[in-house]
């Protein structure tokens, strides 16, 4: 289902023609292909794995999706990923306790965000741009206030279980506060005027702004989200404990190109336009998902670890193609 | 002109930008349940015209009457507030959203008692986007469509549409037939006979094509450097005579 297609039916071929259920498609063939390859990949404990890896970078993803509806893009997410542990650990060496030093480092987020949001508006700069000297400045800033050291994250219960350090009935916090984000993303651009706005404003910009839709606000409150939730689920990563395969830590290193990269790839396969108007929250979870089987089924069967980049580059592309494809006959009428 | 006075009046308005004087002194009234059209060549000051009664901008003096009141727009919100709407030649229209999303964009319905999160009443607004365009004598099938998949002349249909809902007093059409084949064009010729016969909405029509505007106008104003140089009722003029008049007045411009 494409985001304004309100109530279209569902039978088996649309379901499998649709942009999201090709990707799951896919994600399934992997699956078998993998399984065939060596038995561990179908085992409860790989599938852990595989909801270790969506936790990590499947929200940044939605929250891409956010603005490339608009035609925006947030480069800064792997940076501000890697600063808000820092700075909860920072506040925290420095004698404040975390209830004061995680809505501090969160606040950070926000700020990032509210920056991207507001130099990109007001000046016109491209997004692209903006967050690109975003993302330089605030990995720097990392790398200054960590002298590049790994550094263990404050224990402090109940902050520590909520933001990411806890399980609930053996599931990870995380994973809960993940599934918790999709709903939340996918009402919003799907169902509330936020979304219908960000979706103007991707498609028609002047005309969005001729009718009446707050175009810039619009842009800000995304970047400010996306910022957000790069900020938070950086937060829950590093407090991630051992058996969710976390090392409870603030690693400068943390997110970086690699979650940028990751994040547009998984907004991008799951069928979100680089050029804005088009794109559905879930398919930055089908997206993820895809990324996620790939890496890991990759590992599991012993693969080279630069066949998984080969994989996710022709992936991404062939999606691109797909995209421009299904927007040129949507433009001819067929 | 009919019993009542004009919806709308514009008086002596002039507008300069820098050395160039795209308004000087023009003047035009508009009346419930017609159609006045704005003829002129290229540079006249139609766009201008209309772009100072849609508030897009100030003008440097002059007066602006609405329904007997002087109003001041300081931004095209403020115009479609007392109800003037104007339908441009992109038409602000979103091709990626659904018909009926298209025309309630910006006036959405919401449920009521969420005030800090608006969620949208989808199946409140595609219902009344259906009546709406049963009323119009829209052929859209489908309102849940994206009017990107829809001709130019049911996205014109839908931009009217969406004016017409949010009870336009004023209409202004800037070239709505500019990049339409000949059967959208009568289409949308028809569609503002429709909206003359509800007698409720004065039509501004702008269109290069004498023919078109002669064919649905009540009456005719000629701009020409920034002046009304005519003014003419259709039933007592012809095409030939008009186009005679914007010629002139267009050499006469070019002599000086």
């Amino acid at each position: 289902m494409k985001t304004g297609a309100v109530g279209e039916r569902f039978s088996v071929r649309s379901i499998i023609t649709s942009r999201e259920g090709s990707v799951v498609l896919v994600s399934i063939v992997l699956t078998v292909v993998f399984t065939s390859l060596n038995t561990n990949f179908l085992t409860t404990r790989n599938f852990v794995t595989i909801g270790e890896l969506i936790t990590g970078n499947a929200v940044v993803a939605a929250g891409q999706v956010m603005l490339m509806v608009m035609g925006d893009i947030d480069l800064s997410v792997g940076a501000v990923y890697a600063l808000t542990p820092y700075l909860v650990y920072q506040t925290s060496i420095s004698g404040m306790p975390m209830e004061v030093g995680i809505p501090l480092s969160v606040l950070a987020a926000v700020a990032v965000g509210l920056t991207n949001g507001i130099v990109t508006t007001a000046f016109r700069v491209p997004a692209l741009i903006t967050t690109l000297g975003m993302d330089f400045a605030v990995t720097a800033t990392n790398l200054i206030i960590s002298h590049d050291y790994q550094q263990n994250m404050p224990y402090q219960q109940p902050y520590t279980w909520i933001f990411g350090g806890g399980s609930f009935y053996g599931i990870e916090v995380a994973f809960i506060w993940t599934a918790l984000a999709f709903v939340i993303l996918a009402v919003m651009l799907a169902r509330m005027r936020h979304g219908l706005w960000s979706i103007s404003t991707g498609s028609n910009p002047l005309g969005a702004k001729e009718v009446g839709v707050n175009v810039n606000l619009t842009r800000i409150r995304n970047f400010v989200l996306c910022s957000t939730i790069a900020g938070l689920w950086g937060l829950f990563v590093a407090n991630r404990p051992f058996i969710f395969g976390g090392i409870g830590a603030a690693n400068p290193l943390q997110g970086g190109d690699t979650l940028v990269l990751e994040s547009i790839a998984a907004a991008a396969i799951g069928g979100t336009s680089l050029f804005g108007g088009s794109g559905t929250v879930i398919g930055a979870f089908f997206g993820s998902l895809l990324i996620s089987v790939l890496q890991d089924g990759l590992f599991i069967v012993g693969a080279n670890a630069y066949s998984y980049q080969t994989l996710l580059g022709i992936a991404i592309i062939l999606s691109m193609v797909l995209n421009i494809q299904s927007r040129k006959r949507l433009r001819s009428g067929g | 002109m009919g019993a009542q006075g004009p919806v709308v009046k514009m008086e002596e308005i002039r507008k300069s930008f820098g050395p160039v004087k795209a308004l000087d002194g023009a003047s035009l009234e508009a009346y419930a349940g017609q159609v006045v059209g704005i003829l002129g060549d290229n540079g006249a000051g139609k766009s201008t015209m209309i772009k100072i009664l849609s508030g897009v901008y100030h003008p440097d003096s002059g007066k602006i009457i609405f329904e007997g009141k002087e109003v001041q727009f300081n931004s095209p919100i403020d115009a479609r507030k007392v109800g003037i709407e104007t339908i441009y030649q992109d038409l602000a229209i979103v091709n990626d959203l659904s018909v009926y999303h298209n025309i309630f964009l910006a006036r959405e319905k919401l449920w009521s008692g969420f005030r800090l999160v608006s969620f949208l009443r989808n199946a409140r607004m595609a219902n009344d986007a259906v009546d709406l365009l049963k009323e119009s004598n829209a052929d859209i099938q489908n309102v849940k469509a994206k009017v990107g998949t829809l001709s130019g002349g049911q996205r014109q249909v839908v931009a009217v549409a969406r004016s017409v809902y949010f009870s336009a007093r004023v209409l202004i059409m800037d070239e709505p037939t500019a990049s339409l084949g000949v059967v959208e064009t009568r289409r949308v010729l028809d569609l503002i006979m429709n909206l003359k016969a509800r007698g409720n909405i004065a039509v501004i029509l702008i269109a290069h094509n004498i023919q078109q505007v002669m064919t649905v106008a009540d009456r005719v104003v000629i701009l020409s450097r920034g002046k009304v140089v005519a003014e003419r009722e259709v039933k007592s003029s012809s095409v030939d005579e008009v186009t005679g008049l914007i010629t002139a007045a267009s050499l006469g411009s070019r002599q000086q």
